[in-house]
């Protein structure tokens, strides 16, 4: 009998040891998978970030390099016509009218897709230049202060001035705020920038559908290719803040 | 130093696109008093033909390959003082006219400007005077206020009455002749005559060149 017992208890031991590897196997594998997928979620939406960059960059260049002169060209080209005839006079400056439009078409949506200034004279200088012309409520006053702020390559310059820009758009879209200040410092090696609004707020925690209509994703990717760490703090009525730490170092 | 007014005005252009100076070329050919002497298509070679031709002024863009029109003009006018310098910029260069204007330059003309404004332009800068382009906006008049950019010659304020001060004031405002007339009780001629004064007086062709002027000389205050 004592042989039967102790061979039924080796046989539960060894089917529930066998059972608790298979169960593990599926917990760790489910775990890896969960990891992978989300990893490769991330590197998708940081290839689609650099993918949609590289095409504004492309577009901005060649509405500047490419169209731009050639506008002017055309319209020198039909500023040199001699014509006696009051009607062809009329449509030279018709089509000089035009070209006019064109141009400053042209000059806003090259500036939609990449500012020229940005690239040239760095961030804070397009974003003073971006809070200054902006069309934005008369109840929101936007206070921009920065100090010690390097030129940066292009490709981080370009996620600090998105990211700025999103969060502006927010204050302005969903905050219901009177005063946005944003203070942008170098801090040993570190660039900090810093927002604080006294709006609305909104629920972190309770509504995630509300951080993807806030484009948190978009921040947080863009501080992920910055390797920045960002910090958000909102609370109903208590108003948005953020903290975006960039590391910064000068030799590279 | 003294110029024959009646020798045409030797030009050299620079700029990479060659389809802009072809277009620019058409434009001149055709205008007497006007001689495009030389073309460059980058700074470096603006700078070595500058050096060979000696033109009366220079049109340079702004962003070129290799060195830059800011570049280029800094180097032209350190080694002849008494070419200048007109920059062509494109749409959205605007932020960099100030630095073209503290390399030197004593103009800027828009790209897509009329011909009747590259003429004048070209006459302005050659007499000794600065040029404004037509449209600069009140942001550029700004930043240009605020540079260490200074054309201008100590004068005194007393120069001008207290009426064409008050006039002054009311272009920096971005007043129109018809609203300055309106605010100050008179006709819009004898604004336009208090204008064309002021303008003489100052040497300025357009309004962009009255507020620099005044900004510049301590007439008007920006805060």
């Amino acid at each position: 009998m004592d042989a039967h017992q102790t061979s039924v208890y080796t046989t539960i031991l060894i089917s529930s040891f066998i059972i608790g590897i298979i169960i593990l196997y599926f917990i760790i594998s489910i775990i890896y998978h969960h990891r992978r997928s989300l990893t490769l979620y991330k590197l998708s939406i940081e290839a689609e970030i650099t993918t949609l960059e590289k095409e504004r960059s492309r577009m901005a260049a060649d509405l500047h390099d490419e169209l731009g002169p050639l506008l002017s060209a055309i319209k020198f080209r039909v500023g040199s016509l001699d014509t006696n005839s009051p009607e062809d006079e009329q449509t030279i400056e018709k089509v000089n009218e035009h070209i006019d439009t064109m141009v400053q078409r042209m000059r806003e949506i090259s500036n939609d897709l990449l500012p020229n200034i940005l690239v040239h004279k760095g961030v804070v200088v397009a974003l003073d230049d971006y809070i200054n012309n902006l069309s934005k409520p008369a109840s929101l006053e936007i206070l921009f202060a920065h100090q010690d702020i390097p030129f940066l390559p292009q490709e981080s310059a370009v996620h600090i001035y998105r990211m700025v820009l999103e969060i502006i758009h927010n204050t302005i879209k969903h905050a219901h705020a009177s005063v946005l200040k944003i203070e942008f410092r170098r801090v040993e090696d570190k660039l900090v920038l810093h927002t604080m609004d006294n709006g609305q707020g909104f629920d972190y925690e309770l509504t995630t559908r509300e951080a993807k209509r806030l484009g948190l994703h978009n921040l947080l990717s863009r501080s992920e290719m910055l390797s920045a760490s960002l910090f958000a703090e909102s609370g109903r009525g208590k108003g948005t803040s953020y903290i975006i730490e960039i590391p910064y170092n000068p030799s590279v | 130093m003294t110029k024959d007014l009646y020798a045409p005005v030797r030009i050299v252009l620079a700029d990479d696109h060659e389809m802009f100076r072809e277009g620019f070329k058409s434009l001149i050919k055709k205008q007497t008093g006007i001689e495009l002497v030389g073309e460059a298509e980058d700074g470096l070679e603006l700078v070595k033909i500058t050096g060979e031709l000696l033109p009366d002024l220079v049109l340079t863009d702004i962003q070129m390959p290799g060195i830059s029109g800011i570049e280029a003009t800094r180097k032209i006018i350190a080694l002849h003082p008494h070419i200048f310098v007109i920059a062509l910029t494109m749409f959205d260069d605007e932020h960099l006219i100030v630095d073209m204007l503290e390399s030197g330059a004593r103009g800027y003309l828009l790209k897509n400007a009329h011909k009747n404004e590259v003429f004048e332009a070209i006459k302005t800068v050659y007499r000794g005077d600065t040029y404004y382009c037509r449209d600069t906006s009140a942001k550029l008049i700004h930043l240009i206020a605020k540079s260490r950019y200074n054309p201008y010659k100590e004068i005194s304020k007393a120069s001008f009455n207290q009426k064409e001060i008050e006039i002054i004031h009311l272009i920096c405002g971005e007043y129109s002749n018809k609203e300055i007339a309106v605010k100050l009780n008179l006709s819009v001629r004898t604004i336009e005559g208090y204008r064309e004064r002021i303008q003489e007086k100052m040497k300025a062709r357009n309004a962009a060149g009255i507020v620099v002027y005044a900004i510049k000389n301590g007439i008007y205050k920006i805060n």
